[in-house]
């Protein structure tokens, strides 16, 4: 029975350890908990029917109610009665979390976010893996045949994964297996009554020979078989052509830049920007003169095209006819005449020409053209390298009582408030927003004021998110971003306004140099923020990036005064307590519906580590905590046995145990059939022992026969502790020290000691399974004797 | 379980004795059998477990001596019997002869009322003559002619056969081979034993020159401290152990009988006693198994064509029976 146990849980491990697999496919280590935790579910009730009088077949049902408590406890827990035993309204909210996973399969593209359908899901079919792992490993005692529904698990990641799946995954499953085969056969083999293994492998209970070079060959050629195996897969695949996508070697798609092994390199203002900001040296990109105590922001171009991830830029069309000059075809505000003088860096080289936002005219002439569409001037044949040009601009700074009388966009604008599909949260939190707003300028600044409040930080370290879900997840899940995800956010959410948007890409003002009108731009000044278009006033610059360095300004009129307009009662606080939480959404009639239970989360989600987070936060410490366990004990025993020891009558048994377990630990053999004087001398043999060393072992060994065989209590005078200690010391005189450290932490007596009494439990619940099976009870009742 | 000496200051002591008396005759056989103290140490054993010995082995390496040096060693009425084809029961017991002076039948004792008869070639007599071994070597009395005498204490017949020569010897039956306490072989001596068998030899003889140096009234003694030595509980379960596994060894078709588990204790209590111990381990009982236990054992025919013996048979059954382990409590 013990054996059975032991399988199931290599079994158990072996799926957990393909499951790691799943770490490619998604984003975060959300899953972990529900994943693992359904696998141990499986195997411990599998384990639980195999001890109790019931047949196997009540195997797959058991653990079939344990999974779907489980899932019932993690994803339908307000509408399950106690939590976990689902009703009717549970079963329908698990319906919901499973469609909604269904839909998310063929949506989202890995590595996907954790989300609840998704999780659950998959927790559904690892449970099932780890099922009929378990069946094929126990059961079926077909260990071997296991790896087709792992292969299974392994190959749906591979083929799902980011990127596949990574080394260390392909590791982890294949120890996994190969441990569930090396558990099997072990068992197969000690079943003949052998053992196998020798020296510190060997089994202190059941091997008999004390040569320690006497390895059995069944175990030896198995681990070279194994070996040259393993070595096999990995090598073959490597010198097969057409054969390159081995482990250690990455898959060529992806990146979704490629085409036939050449990589093209298009220019992304958005990827350069979050490039420059992240590196370490600023680099002077150029210099400008001018006029204006409080320069805007240099635009290069305007990015209008939402594709439901980024904004990208649409083509730049511009005719003979536009070429760019001394007036440009903009409508000037009325104002003095800015006029400013740039010099660009000659290595910052661009098509777009730098410019500030209000520029209505500048010295140069063709091959600059102006787009009006995106207020770009660029050239297919000039770039910005050393170049020097003059620009005048009118600063266009309306009253916010002018905009918030803005009329309604005109139509031409509609390309600008075009959005693909938008996931329901992202609307929601946008009317939530500006459901005080009365103007359309109003719910811009309420939109500012949301991004720039305390839930969102700036972090130009956040890696690069390219899925459909980077909106959705820079809102709800990890709030953190650079101007980039800052100005997209505010662009979409003023789209779902209805207010025409783009995404302009360019530089700060700078820093101006001391003492002169000159100002210095790096770099490090790459920004982006959204446009706005107000009917009457133009595309009007916006600045929801908390940036902290004083380098992102928000213009005068998007300065959000106190009292003005809407925005001074609608703060964020506000915004978070009138969001739709689990079980009181309005939208659906149960509290698990998506939209309701993800923007819930997203209240809770402050800095990215939700309840899941903290659990694989507690698991990893329960982990680290069981691996001190048995060091722990082991120390503590010891300690007990020389308090006892100081009772005359007890010391040798002390003694002896405590010996015993310091060999044990140490990885050397005693078999406890053999007599003290054997153990002891089958040890000084393995250990080339010093005479002082032999004097010590022969003395516990002679102390502990005495009080084993003799009659009276023993006359010989020893410090028993004293003569361990001298063993101990011979002993790990010529280990290395890792190898001491190892047996520090996990003393192998422990283990050992653990496993026998696991064992003694299932056999004393397997005699209890006998007794109380229903055929002895029909024996009772019949009086039938014998067999 | 066997009463302890009351005084365990007086039990070291005859201990002490026991093995010092042990050491001596030890000592002295070895004077004239060189290079053999695990075979002597056995015969002395017997000896003090008030056992017989079984001396088998080729010829020429030393039986007779053997027997003959261990008689000589100790101070005792020694006598010694050929045991030919010829040889009559009533040789070894003793006959009833006719007086005609007292008009009445007078006992002639045989050869066996001696404290230490030597049997040579025990193997040649007929099976009719051996049989006359068995009520002394168990019961150490002889009955003839209806009345029984008691035999001297302490008893001890020590036979020697020679297993290669099968031309005109009676293979000693199971009921007489289990009455030997040990069989024992003492095996060719090595090349520096021979040459100082050769050197000592050939000057003298060295039986002759061996002064015995203990008396029947020392041994009666010593085997009474002897049956001191105490045997745990535990090892008592081990000795039945050891000779129960011998009836279930399937390359086995007779077992040890409960004589033998009798014989193994009494020779552990021996042994343990030379060793100064006031205990029997199991170790003593292992060392002393195969030469207590293989002469009673009969292999199967199966076992007989793999050419395994019965000393094979015991290495593998003290193999697998495990020692007594503590039972009293269980240690922390």
């Amino acid at each position: 029975m013990s054996s059975q146990l032991k399988l199931s849980t290599y079994g158990a491990l072996a799926t957990m350890a393909t499951a790691l697999s799943l770490l490619s496919v998604f984003q975060t280590t959300a899953w972990v908990v529900p994943v693992m935790g359904a696998v141990l579910l499986v195997a411990g009730s599998c384990a639980l029917v195999r001890m109790s009088p019931l047949p196997s077949a009540f195997e797959p049902i058991t653990a079939a109610v344990a999974v779907l408590l489980w899932v019932t406890a993690l994803y339908a827990h307000d509408d399950a009665k106690a939590g976990i035993i689902p009703g009717t309204a549970a079963f329908r909210a698990l319906g919901d979390v499973a469609r909604t996973g269904f839909t998310e399969i063929h949506k989202l593209p890995t590595p996907a976010p954790p989300h609840d359908g998704l999780v659950m899901l998959t927790v559904v079919g690892v449970a099932a893996i780890a099922l009929v792992v378990d069946l094929m490993t126990v059961t079926l005692r077909r260990a071997a045949l296991a790896g087709l529904p792992l292969l299974a698990l392994f190959t749906v990641c591979a083929a799902t994964g980011h990127h596949g799946v990574k080394l260390l995954s392909f590791i982890s499953s294949a120890v996994g297996y190969l441990w569930l085969l090396y558990a099997d056969n072990r068992d197969k083999v000690t079943r003949w009554g052998a053992a196998i293994g020798s020296g510190s492998r060997a089994r202190p209970a059941s091997a008999w020979s004390t040569d320690p070079s006497s390895a059995p060959p069944p175990a030896s050629l198995g681990r070279q078989v194994g070996a040259a195996a393993i070595s096999l897969g990995l090598l073959v695949p490597v010198f097969i052509p057409g054969l390159h996508t081995g482990i250690g070697k990455r898959g060529g798609g992806g990146t979704g830049t490629g085409s036939g092994g050449g990589v093209v390199h298009t220019f992304n203002p958005i990827a350069r920007i979050g490039a420059q900001l992240a590196a370490s040296k600023a680099t002077t990109v150029m210099r400008y003169t001018t006029t204006s105590s409080n320069p805007g922001y240099i635009r290069l171009t305007s990015l209008d095209q939402f594709d439901g991830t980024s904004f990208t830029e649409r083509s730049l069309t511009a005719g003979a006819n536009q070429a760019a000059g001394n007036n440009l075809p903009v409508q000037a505000p009325p104002g003095p005449t800015v006029q400013t003088t740039f010099d660009v860096a000659s290595n910052f080289v661009v098509h777009w020409l730098p410019i500030e936002t209000t520029a209505v005219g500048v010295s140069l002439g063709e091959p600059w053209r102006y787009d009006p569409g995106t207020s770009t001037i660029f050239s297919a044949a000039a770039t910005t390298g050393g170049i020097h040009f003059d620009e005048r601009s009118v600063p266009n700074e309306p009253s916010p009582a002018e905009l918030a009388a803005a009329p309604k966009p005109q139509a031409s604008l509609d390309a600008d408030l075009t959005l693909p599909t938008i996931t329901p949260p992202v609307r929601v939190l946008e009317r939530e927003i500006t459901k005080g707003a009365k103007s359309r300028f109003e719910a811009a600044l309420d939109i500012q004021k949301y991004l720039t409040g305390p839930d969102f930080h700036y972090d130009t370290s956040v890696p690069a998110d390219r899925s459909d879900q980077a909106l959705y997840n820079f809102l709800f899940n990890n709030q953190r971003g650079f101007c980039q995800q800052f100005a997209t956010a505010m662009a979409v959410l003023a789209r779902l306004h209805g207010i025409p948007s783009r995404v302009a890409v360019g530089f700060t003002a700078g820093k101006k140099l001391p003492g002169t009108d000159t100002w210095d731009v790096t770099t490090k000044d790459a920004h982006a923020w959204p446009e706005l278009w107000f009917q009457g006033y133009g595309w009007l610059a916006f600045e929801p990036t908390p940036r902290g360095d004083g380098q992102a300004v928000p213009p005068s009129y998007a300065v959000h005064l106190p009292g003005s307009g809407n925005g001074g009662k609608n703060n964020n606080s506000d915004v978070k307590s009138t969001l739709p939480h689990k079980g009181q959404g309005a939208t659906k009639p149960h509290g698990k519906n998506k939209t309701g239970q993800t923007v819930g989360a997203a209240g809770q989600n402050n800095g990215g580590s939700g309840p899941s987070g903290s659990l694989l936060w507690v698991l990893l410490f329960l982990l680290a905590a069981a691996a001190i366990v048995p060091g722990l004990a082991r120390g503590a025993l010891r300690r007990r046995r020389w308090r006892i020891a100081t009772d005359p009558a007890r010391a040798p048994a002390v003694a002896w145990a405590e010996l015993r377990d310091t060999v044990i630990d140490r990885g050397l053999t005693w078999d406890d059939r053999r007599s003290p004087r054997q153990i002891a001398t089958a040890l000084l043999y393995a250990l080339e022992a010093a005479p002082k060393t032999c004097d010590s072992m022969l003395r516990l060994a002679r102390y502990e026969e005495q009080s084993r065989y003799a009659a009276g209590p023993s006359k010989l005078q020893a410090n028993l502790r004293y003569d361990v200690e001298i063993v101990r010391a011979a002993i790990d005189a010529d280990r290395p020290r890792l190898k001491r450290a190892w047996s520090a932490i996990l003393p192998r007596s422990t283990t050992l000691r653990t496993r026998a009494s696991i064992g003694r439990t299932a056999d004393r619940l397997q005699a209890m399974r006998r007794r109380f099976s229903p055929v002895a009870f029909l024996r009772a009742r019949l009086g039938v004797t014998g067999t | 379980m066997t009463p302890r000496a009351k005084n365990p200051r007086s039990a070291d002591m005859e201990l002490k004795a026991v093995a010092g008396a042990g050491h001596r005759i030890t000592d002295a056989i070895e004077t004239v059998i060189e290079g053999k103290s695990e075979a002597i140490r056995l015969a002395v054993t017997v000896l003090l477990a008030e056992g017989h010995l079984l001396v088998e082995d080729v010829p020429g390496v030393g039986k007779t001596m053997l027997a003959k040096a261990l008689a000589r060693s100790i101070d005792c009425t020694v006598r010694r019997v050929q045991f030919t084809p010829d040889l009559l029961p009533s040789d070894i017991t003793g006959v009833s002869v006719y007086n005609q002076n007292n008009r009445d039948f007078e006992f002639k004792p045989g050869a066996i009322f001696a404290n230490i008869v030597v049997g040579d070639e025990i193997n040649r007599a007929s099976p009719k003559t051996q049989s006359a071994l068995l009520e002394c070597m168990e019961e150490r009395q002889v009955t003839v002619d209806g009345v029984t005498y008691e035999l001297e204490a302490p008893f001890m017949v020590i036979a020697t056969q020679n297993p290669v020569e099968m031309e005109g010897t009676y293979p000693l039956p199971e009921a007489q081979r289990d009455r030997f306490t040990a069989r024992i072989a003492l095996g060719y001596p090595s090349p520096d034993a021979e040459l100082s068998m050769l050197d000592s030899h050939g000057a003298g003889e060295p039986l002759e020159d061996l002064e015995p140096v203990s008396d029947d009234l020392e041994i009666a003694k010593i085997i009474q401290a002897v049956r001191t030595v105490h045997v745990a509980d535990s090892v008592r379960t081990y000795a039945v152990d050891l000779v129960t596994a011998t009836r279930n060894h399937p390359d086995l078709r007779l077992g040890a009988s409960p004589r033998a588990t009798l014989h193994l204790l009494r020779a552990g209590r021996a042994w343990a006693a030379l060793e100064e111990r006031d205990y029997v381990a199991p170790d003593d009982l292992q060392t002393l198994a195969d030469a207590v236990l293989s002469h009673r054992l009969l292999l199967s025919a199966e076992a007989q064509i793999a050419r395994r013996t019965t000393s094979m048979v015991v290495a593998d059954i003290l193999a697998t029976v495990p020692v007594p382990a503590r039972t009293a409590r269980r240690p922390a």
